[in-house]
């Protein structure tokens, strides 16, 4: 490029070398056809003016000479010859009289000859006499080569002005423009890079002004633009990083959480202390995460967008937005030693979704933390809850024990401008929750007493779960699950889980696999377990380039298949879930999901009580009670499931239904069909009061969910 | 067939007694001259294939064309040149244009009948010789005078005396109708002429004319009068084309009667004519005030320079009372050739200045008897120039010329004028004849008035020839425009 760019021409070359040799060239071609035309000109000129002058001087003599007057004839030829009209003239009749024979000094072979007749008739046969005008072709000569010079002339003082012209143009218009090209030619533009040109250019040509002061600009931009670009991909690689950090914090996070959800060993001061620490890992893991959020919604503008739909109202996971809120805060207030925030989830407040606008239930929750912070002095703790209320209903709290608010002022909290802070609040806090709680069916209300804190509830009503939502996992025998993950810590957490839930009938295989080509091989080794197969899939793989959902698209298992990813709340993620049918767990959740084995390999004749509840809770606590007992207890997550199989249960078995099964489905309406199949024990568990329901005569009773051992 | 009215139709076919320039336009058609002057008014060859002038300009020798042959068939020779012209010097010859010649060819003088003058010779059959007493410049200007018109000699010296020529046409005269028949002469040795035949007839005046041109029975009216009558007459399908002739019209003084014999008298008494004459309702389209006996167009300028002195009747009379009282003045004019406003101012003005008058309008037919008779003391002289030279305009004065007007004591002029003649180079001539001319016509002999453009009515669809400075149309050169 260089080489090449060295043996170009110079702009100013460019513009003033075929500038000048054009306009020299066409000056050339000019004066050649000038020339020709003066030429011809001249001819013509002289040629015309002879025979003007020897048609007059032979009207001005043939009728002297008819009439005898030769004296005069002589005369007049005499005078044509004196005024230089003609070099000669010579007259002689037929019979070869001279006339006359006039000619002035000079070489008589030199000139050129007109010979014309004077005649006696009007059809001219009869010459009177013969007439010869010699002519010098000096004259037109002369005039020729005067023109000439004249021409060169010209064509000299022409291409002195062209040259001028060429040079000033090629000056104006190179001179500003090689500077610029010098200046865009450095490798490294910086703001010492602008071009800068104190020549006349403005003066000149308006348009090269033009194009150097936008030039200019467009530089300055630049170095703006790359400022900010560095600023950014500093930012980016920040983010990036701190995304990675906290995927990679996550998994063993997880492992860490389920193990000390079970570590009743310790002493309560360590479990509290094992507790906290994780706790603490994982708001460094969600901050980190929140960061990248953050860069990546400036980056793309997502915050305006964000704003805008500040009104769009959908079904979120309740469990997974305090999550990450409670942690922010906790990050958020870290510098406040003495303050514990917590959140309490639990199974219970696993598979909880409420329709909310998701950035208004964050602010109007971070916004109750806020106040609990504030309302604790110096140390104090910060419980933020979820869990049902009801089959139609769902409850957060968030519970402080700070210093309360006094009774007469707790009717006038949520009202607009009252505030618990006095003349610190705006008062539009607690107001603006009302509002938004209540446009979402739900209600708001505050408990508080002095010197013993304040508790914030929120009641919402249940939405039915999305269509990705996984209420549980339900693994027979003779099914497989294929965990892909990356990291080698929520293998483990998997394993835990799936082991300690199978027990000693379990017989599903569980599979790891780490990377895209492990799962590419145990699929082509296991095509025909694939209809049994459950996949776990992670989305983010470090070091490649598809995700977990391509993977999931590109062997068609959208169905068998389940995300695994703390990326739930990323709306392109979940609409591409329901494009592909794929389930989703969020990871911070993968500890609480219920997994429910049905174990074939027991006649299910052996079964005496059978659960059928959507609610893994109340599986794990039948679960724990019916091991005290000889009971033997099969679990169905829905009704459904029982029904498909209930012809191999004995007819005496009990039947413990729930009378909310989610999705609509009510237990007191499944069980008439129960009761069509000849079973007689059916109790409808519920957690509302028996008074609310009609009198049902195929129920042999209404009861608590609590086990009835 | 051409149809032409003439106010003035020959009633011989002799070319010496042809007089009227309408008699000329009939000559060209039947004869041929030795040269001629073109449409373009160059001279040109006609009966002389070529001929020569010497150094000294004083001899002329012709070459005839071979090929021409009168209308019998007979070819033309040098003889029947010869005869031609020596006829118009023979004794008693009516010819008015024989002194255009015979004061420069030699042995004219008291030429007996029969014979030619010793400045002409028969070389042979087609050649012949003129010899000049001095060089003439304008001496084939002369011979191309349709009256020099060449003859047969053969038929003109029969005892039945028919006058044959060789021109374009052959006419006869109807002499009873007074009718000329002129047809194409296929043998003619000249360029054919245009029209393969004219019938001439004659005419009066208005208001024939009118109801001649309303039945459209002609084709062509020469000679029609230029009084403001002309101008005012509307002639549909007719146009009418103004020759910018040679043509004057001055009134002459009978020099013979006393009361002219004071010049001072005939000065102002020609100052006050040219008072009146001048004035805008006096001319017309036709008639122009040109005081100089001289048409514009042929003299010199400084011989037109001239200042007029205006008389007015009461002064006339009161200075010339003393010689006027108890006089009459007989003023003789050609009606119609004037303006009647004219006419009638100069009659009303001469009654002012306390002369008796008697004023008569007569026509050209009363005209020759007055002038031959001397019966009046003013009269009208109208004369066509032959060429555009003076000496074309000079017949009219000489006491011998058939064509003068009246007595006009004219011999010291022409003696001045002999001297000059042939002066070279022509400028240098012409301003002597101007100063001779000038001298004279301060004699007051003649009172100069007008030129008078000849009109030529015509069919809208003939072309005519080019008639400028000549009183020439050549009839047989008319045709019919596509």
């Amino acid at each position: 490029m260089q080489a090449r760019l060295k043996r170009s021409t110079s702009l100013s070359t460019a513009i003033f070398l075929p500038n000048f040799v054009i306009s020299i060239v066409a000056l050339v071609a000019l004066s050649v056809v000038l020339t020709m035309v003066v030429g011809k000109l001249t001819t013509n000129s002289v040629d015309d003016r002879l025979q003007t002058t020897q048609r007059l001087f032979l009207e001005t003599v043939s009728q002297d000479y008819l009439t005898g007057s030769h004296a005069l004839v002589y005369r007049k030829c005499k005078a044509l010859v004196s005024d230089k009209l003609v070099k000669a003239v010579k007259i002689t009749s037929p019979t070869g009289q001279t006339i006359c024979d006039v000619a002035a000094e000079g070489n008589r072979a030199s000139w050129d000859w007109i010979n014309t007749a004077i005649y006696y008739d009007e059809a001219q046969t009869q010459i009177a006499a013969q007439i010869s005008l010699g002519y010098s072709t000096t004259i037109s000569r002369q005039i020729f080569l005067n023109s000439i010079l004249i021409i060169i002339a010209a064509i000299v003082v022409t291409a002195l002005v062209q040259l001028l012209l060429s040079r000033k143009l090629a000056v104006s218009v190179a001179a500003p423009i090689t500077t610029l090209a010098d200046a865009l030619n450095k490798d490294q533009p910086h703001e010492s890079a602008v071009p800068a040109y104190e020549g006349s250019v403005f003066r000149d040509i308006r348009e090269v002004g033009i194009l150097f002061e936008s030039i200019q600009k467009l530089f300055q931009r630049i170095n703006e633009y790359q400022k900010q670009l560095v600023t950014k991909t500093r930012q980016a690689a920040v983010g990036e990083m701190a995304a990675q950090v906290a995927h990679d914090i996550r998994s063993p996070l997880a492992a860490l959480e389920s193990v000390v959800a079970d570590i009743d060993q310790l002493p309560e001061e360590h479990r509290i202390l094992v507790r906290s620490a994780t706790s603490r890992v994982r708001d460094i893991a969600n901050d980190l995460l929140g960061r990248k959020r953050k860069l990546d919604k400036e980056s793309s503008g997502a915050i305006e967008a964000d704003d805008a739909r500040a009104e769009d109202v959908s079904v979120w996971l309740l469990s997974g937005l305090v999550d990450s809120l409670v942690s922010e805060a906790r990050f958020q207030f870290r510098s406040r030693i003495g303050i514990e925030i917590n959140a309490t989830l639990g199974s219970g407040a696993y598979g909880l979704f409420a329709r909310v606008n998701q950035a208004k239930f964050k602010a109007i929750l971070s916004n109750l933390i806020n106040n609990s912070v504030d309302a604790i002095e110096s140390t104090g703790q910060i419980t933020v809850t979820v869990g049902p209320d009801d089959a139609a209903h769902l409850l957060i709290t968030v519970e402080d024990s700070g210093k309360g608010i006094h009774t007469e002022t707790l009717p006038t909290l949520m009202q607009e401008g009252k505030s618990s802070k006095g003349d610190k609040g705006s008062g539009l806090g607690l107001y603006g929750a009302r509002l938004a709680v209540e446009s979402w069916g739900g209600r708001i209300h505050i408990d508080s007493a002095i010197g013993k804190g304040t508790t914030v509830t929120i009641r919402l009503p249940r939405a039915a779960a999305p269509a990705w939502f996984v209420p549980n996992l339900s693994l027979s025998a003779d099914d497989h699950v294929v965990v892909l993950d990356d990291d080698s810590s929520i293998h483990q957490v998997w394993q835990n889980r799936f082991d300690s839930s199978q027990g000693k009938v379990s017989k599903f295989t569980v599979h790891h696999v780490t990377s895209p080509q492990e799962l590419d091989d145990w699929i082509s080794d296991h095509r025909p377990d694939l209809a049994t197969t459950t996949f776990l899939v992670d989305f983010e793989l470090l070091g490649y380039k598809e995700s977990g959902l391509d993977l999931i698209e590109k062997h068609h298992i959208g169905e068998r298949s389940i995300l695994v990813t703390s990326r739930n709340e990323d709306k392109a993620i979940l609409d591409r879930l329901e494009q592909l049918r794929v389930r989703l767990i969020p990871k911070s959740l993968a500890p609480f999901i219920p997994i429910l084995v049905t174990n074939t390999d027991l006649p299910v004749a052996n079964f005496n009580c059978v659960l059928i509840d959507d609610d893994s809770m109340t599986h794990k606590t039948w679960k724990l009670a019916v091991k005290k007992t000889a009971n033997r207890l099969a679990y169905f997550f829905s009704a459904s499931d029982f029904l498909a199989r209930a012809a191999e249960f004995d007819r005496t078995a009990r039947i413990y239904i729930d009378s909310n099964l989610g999705n609509g489905v009510r237990g007191e309406e499944i069980s008439k069909e129960i009761f069509a199949l000849g079973f007689q024990e059916i109790y409808l568990i519920t957690g509302h009061s028996q008074a609310e329901f009609p009198p049902l005569p195929h129920i042999r009773a209404i009861r608590g969910k609590e086990p009835p051992w | 067939m051409l149809e032409i009215g003439m106010t003035a139709v020959p009633k011989t076919a002799d070319p010496r007694e042809l007089w009227n320039f309408q008699h000329f336009l009939v000559a060209q058609c039947m004869y041929q001259t030795l040269v001629r002057v073109s449409e373009s008014g160059r001279l040109v060859s006609d009966l002389a294939k070529r001929w020569e002038v010497d150094q000294a300009g004083m001899t002329y020798t012709f070459e005839l064309n071979e090929k021409a042959v009168f209308h019998d068939g007979s070819g033309v020779t040098a003889s029947d040149v010869a005869f031609s012209l020596a006829r118009h010097f023979w004794p008693g010859s009516p010819s008015v244009v024989q002194n255009h010649l015979k004061s420069v060819m030699s042995g004219t003088d008291n030429l007996k009948d029969g014979t030619l003058p010793s400045g002409i010779k028969v070389l042979n059959e087609h050649s012949l010789q003129l010899t000049l007493i001095h060089p003439y410049p304008p001496m084939l200007y002369v011979l191309a005078m349709p009256g020099f018109s060449v003859v047969s000699k053969k038929h003109a010296t029969s005892p039945t005396k028919k006058w044959i020529g060789s021109g374009p046409m052959n006419g006869n005269f109807d002499s009873t109708k007074g009718t000329w028949s002129l047809h194409a002469f296929d043998r003619y040795a000249g360029s054919k002429p245009k029209t393969n035949g004219i019938h001439i007839r004659g005419i009066s005046g208005y208001p024939e004319i009118e109801t001649l041109i309303k039945d459209k029975a002609l084709d062509v009216i020469i000679g029609a009068p230029v009084s403001e009558v002309m101008e005012a007459k509307q002639f549909p399908g007719y146009n009418v084309t103004r020759t910018n002739s040679l043509f004057y019209n001055h009134l002459f003084y009978n020099n013979r009667q006393p009361l002219f014999k004071n010049s001072e008298f005939r000065r102002d008494l020609g100052h006050l004519i040219q008072s009146i004459a001048k004035k805008p309702a006096s001319v017309t389209s036709f008639i122009t005030y040109e005081p100089y006996y001289i048409p514009r167009g042929v003299m010199p300028g400084s011989y037109y320079q001239r200042t007029d002195i205006d008389i007015t009747p009461d002064e006339f009379g009161k200075k010339w009372a003393h010689l006027t009282k108890g006089k009459k003045l007989h003023v003789v004019v050609l009606k119609n050739a004037y303006s009647q406003r004219m006419l009638d101012d100069f009659e009303a003005a001469i009654k002012k200045t306390g002369l008796d008058l008697q004023f008569d309008r007569i026509a050209v037919g009363e005209y020759f008897d007055i002038l031959k008779n001397d019966k009046y003391d003013i009269i009208t002289g109208l004369y066509v120039g032959n060429f555009p030279d003076p000496d074309g305009f000079l017949d009219p004065l000489m006491e011998t010329s058939k064509a003068r007007f009246g007595v006009i004591p004219s011999r010291d002029l022409f003696t001045a004028i002999e001297k000059v003649r042939y002066v070279t180079p022509a400028e240098k001539r012409l301003e002597e004849y101007s100063r001779i001319l000038r001298s004279f016509e301060d004699n007051w002999y003649l009172v100069p008035l007008y030129r008078i453009s000849v009109p030529i009515i015509h069919n809208a669809q003939l072309s005519i020839p080019d008639t400028s400075f000549r009183y020439e149309a050549e009839l047989w050169n008319m045709f019919w425009s596509d």
